[in-house]
């Protein structure tokens, strides 16, 4: 298992915050921490993710996440 | 100025929309309002469930959304079953519902759910919209997503009065915003070489086609690929008809129910060329089986699903039609054109043998499933258009059917939805109505969405439905006997239901067959005079299907029919 950052942005509406948990334990990887503040003058937000899982899934979210159009980028870093 | 809800019609009728399944009530009304007057057919639905798998049908066959609509409350939750369905078969539908007005949301008032938030998990894109004024934009958003990359459902839930609230009018034909209208990436030219390379090398090449084939209209490149390298063409069960299964290098459905042929072709292979696949358990068994001893390139518009299940030696992400084209025409440097593959005939003479084996097998009913799809092909138009329930028959139809036009086979593969059968064969007939359309039905399937045959009727669209009837969920019973010790239960029905009498009572003619000469005299009327008529076939209750991978085994473990010996042809394949 190794921990790693995602860093996320999203359309600013609980409904993208949603889509995004749902994605994270749809990958099943656990949570250690988020973070989540508006951007871009409240139009977006940027999510940072703390995750523990396989190398796999943390990819794996990371594509899967611009698949849906809550989603504008998002970035994968390993960080252990 | 005008209402919301009639900008969002003309905006609908401006992007192609000609056709809608539902039901209305009292949150969507205004939707149905401003439907009087448009220049969109209108399918009054029996149950929105139904609603949602009619649009997958017309989705699959126009390969653009289908749209179904419900009310607020149990009008949308029924909405659900049949938007997991398209999301797990990647099927674009748009669901607009209905939601209660805005000052109510939120207080449990009357028939409000939170249908967003229900089908979030399995949802491409849906949104509660708030704004009048962000209503059509929203609409065109989600109706592009619904098929740009993956195609998948999405859902616009639309309160009473945002519909009614009076804006001005601004009749333009509206874009995608940018990240609802994002193309594919190009091919990567790096990976095309080094696919083509291992292609060039391969003594055993095989190409895997799946339902990405059938979205992306690569069926002609799938053939062109094969016929030059000279290799086989096995497919997943929602890549059934991505290639005419009459043709001389596709061996048909690999995986758990799949083709003997296919499947020897998948052991056999020094490398499969997987085409819009998710490479599920059911196609491909157990991922580390399936990646040893041989090379895998996977090609996928979906770029999370490369590497998902299955860690391939080259992958190339993008539309599968244009990465094949550059993966031909690089090919087409490198080597020559080589002959079909020696392997091919002896693929098929397994087939063959295992064909004969099931005609020369009686059963204990006086008609057996495999025997009436078989004779099936013959009697039915090449462009007939099959849809299934889930169950045994589903498998039947996947082994014996031989689909030959794209998109006509179309069955709830990913969620296995029982009850997908008639109203799919009605959104198709909807989509396509002169092409004959027969849906192949299990009777525990056909009693879950059986009230489509009012439609059926009402609306006069002619679909054939013929139901195997065994009078028993015979999947489930056949895991009974194999599994669980022959220790049936809750599986089998009485006679008591009258399958012939109950569609008749929903308008819609009904005739219960003792014979393969009957049944042919029925179908093939029914084909000339444009009827709908339902067909109750009596069956045994004991067939069971094979070949059958077990769950979480290899190919190789395949089980075939008892009393099938085929140790002269095979060494790699046990029996029963
Ligand atoms: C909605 C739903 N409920 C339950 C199941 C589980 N299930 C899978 S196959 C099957 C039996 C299907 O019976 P029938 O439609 O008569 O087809 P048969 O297997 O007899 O051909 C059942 C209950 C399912 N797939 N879908």
């Amino acid at each position: 298992m190794t921990r790693f950052l995602i860093y996320v942005q999203l359309s600013n509406n609980p409904d993208a915050i949603a889509k995004m948990m749902l994605l994270v334990k749809q990958g099943q990887l656990s949570l250690e921490g988020a973070t989540i503040a508006s951007t871009d003058s409240g139009a977006r937000l940027s999510a940072i993710l703390t995750l523990i899982g396989t190398q796999q899934k943390a990819e794996w979210l990371t594509k899967k996440l611009l698949n849906y159009p809550f989603f504008h980028q998002a970035w994968l870093l390993r960080i252990q | 100025m005008a209402r919301s809800v009639d900008l969002l019609i003309k905006q609908m009728r401006r992007k192609g929309v000609d056709t809608i399944f539902g039901i209305p009530g009292g949150a969507n009304m205004p939707f149905y309002d401003a439907l009087y007057d448009a220049d969109i057919n209108s399918y009054l639905m029996r149950h929105e469930q139904q609603a949602a798998h009619a649009a997958e049908g017309y989705a699959r066959i126009k390969n653009r959304p289908g749209i179904c609509s419900g009310t607020s409350g149990p009008g949308a939750t029924n909405l659900i079953t049949g938007l997991v369905d398209a999301s797990m078969d990647s099927i674009p539908v748009l669901a607009i519902t209905g939601q209660v007005v805005r000052a109510f949301m939120g207080t449990d008032a009357f028939q409000e759910a939170d249908i967003v938030g229900l089908t979030l998990p399995h949802i491409k894109y849906a949104v509660t919209v708030k704004d009048s004024r962000r209503l059509v934009q929203e609409f065109v958003n989600a109706y592009t997503v619904a098929m740009t990359g993956r195609p998948g459902p999405t859902l616009l839930d639309i309160p009473r009065d945002v519909m009614q609230e009076e804006i001005e009018e601004d009749d333009v034909d509206v874009m995608p915003e940018p990240l609802f209208n994002q193309r594919p990436r190009e091919p990567d030219v790096h990976s095309i070489m080094e696919a083509a390379k291992a292609i060039s090398q391969a003594e055993k090449p095989v190409i895997l086609s799946g339902g990405g084939v059938l979205f992306s209209g690569a069926t002609q490149e799938v053939l062109e690929l094969a016929e030059f390298i000279g290799a086989p063409i096995v497919t997943t069960t929602p890549g059934k008809s991505s290639v005419p299964e009459t043709h001389p290098l596709v061996l048909g459905v690999v995986g758990m129910h799949g083709r003997l042929e296919a499947d020897l072709a998948i052991m056999e292979s020094d490398l499969v060329i997987c085409v819009g696949t998710r490479l599920s358990d059911r196609a491909i068994g157990p991922a580390q089986d399936f990646e040893r001893g041989r090379k895998i390139i996977h090609i996928d518009i979906d770029s999370s699903e490369i590497g998902k299940n299955v860690k391939p030696t080259i992958s190339l992400n993008g539309d599968a039609k244009l990465v094949l084209r550059e993966l031909i025409d690089y090919i087409k440097h490198i080597m020559a054109k080589r002959p079909e593959s020696p392997l091919i005939r002896r693929f098929k003479e397994v087939g063959e043998a295992y064909d004969e084996f099931m005609m020369s097998q009686e059963g204990n009913s006086r008609m057996t499933s495999w025997k009436v799809i078989s004779l099936l092909n013959n009697i039915l138009p090449p462009d007939t258009i099959v849809t299934t329930g889930v169950g045994q028959h589903q498998m039947w139809t996947q082994l014996f059917w031989k689909s030959r036009t794209p998109s006509s086979f179309i069955s709830s593969c990913g969620l296995g939805t029982m009850g997908f059968g008639l109203p799919a064969a009605f959104g198709a007939k909807a989509a396509a109505p002169d092409r004959t359309v027969v849906n192949l039905d299990g009777d525990g399937s056909f009693l879950m969405t059986c009230q489509t045959l009012a439609c059926i009727a009402d609306y006069n669209l002619p679909i054939i439905t013929i139901i195997f009837d065994n009078r028993t969920l015979g999947m489930v019973r056949q895991w009974q006997d194999m599994f669980y010790q022959k220790r049936f239960k809750d599986v089998d029905y009485t006679d008591k239901t009258d399958l012939v009498k109950l569609s008749e009572a929903f308008g819609v003619e009904a005739v219960r067959v003792d014979s393969y000469e009957e049944l042919t005299t029925v179908v093939k009327r029914a084909v000339r005079s444009n009827t709908a008529i339902t067909i109750d076939v009596p069956i045994g209750r004991e067939e069971m299907v094979f070949p059958m991978v077990p769950p979480g085994k290899w190919l190789s473990e395949v089980k075939l029919p008892p009393g099938l010996e085929l140790h002269d042809k095979v060494s790699h394949i046990r029996t029963a």
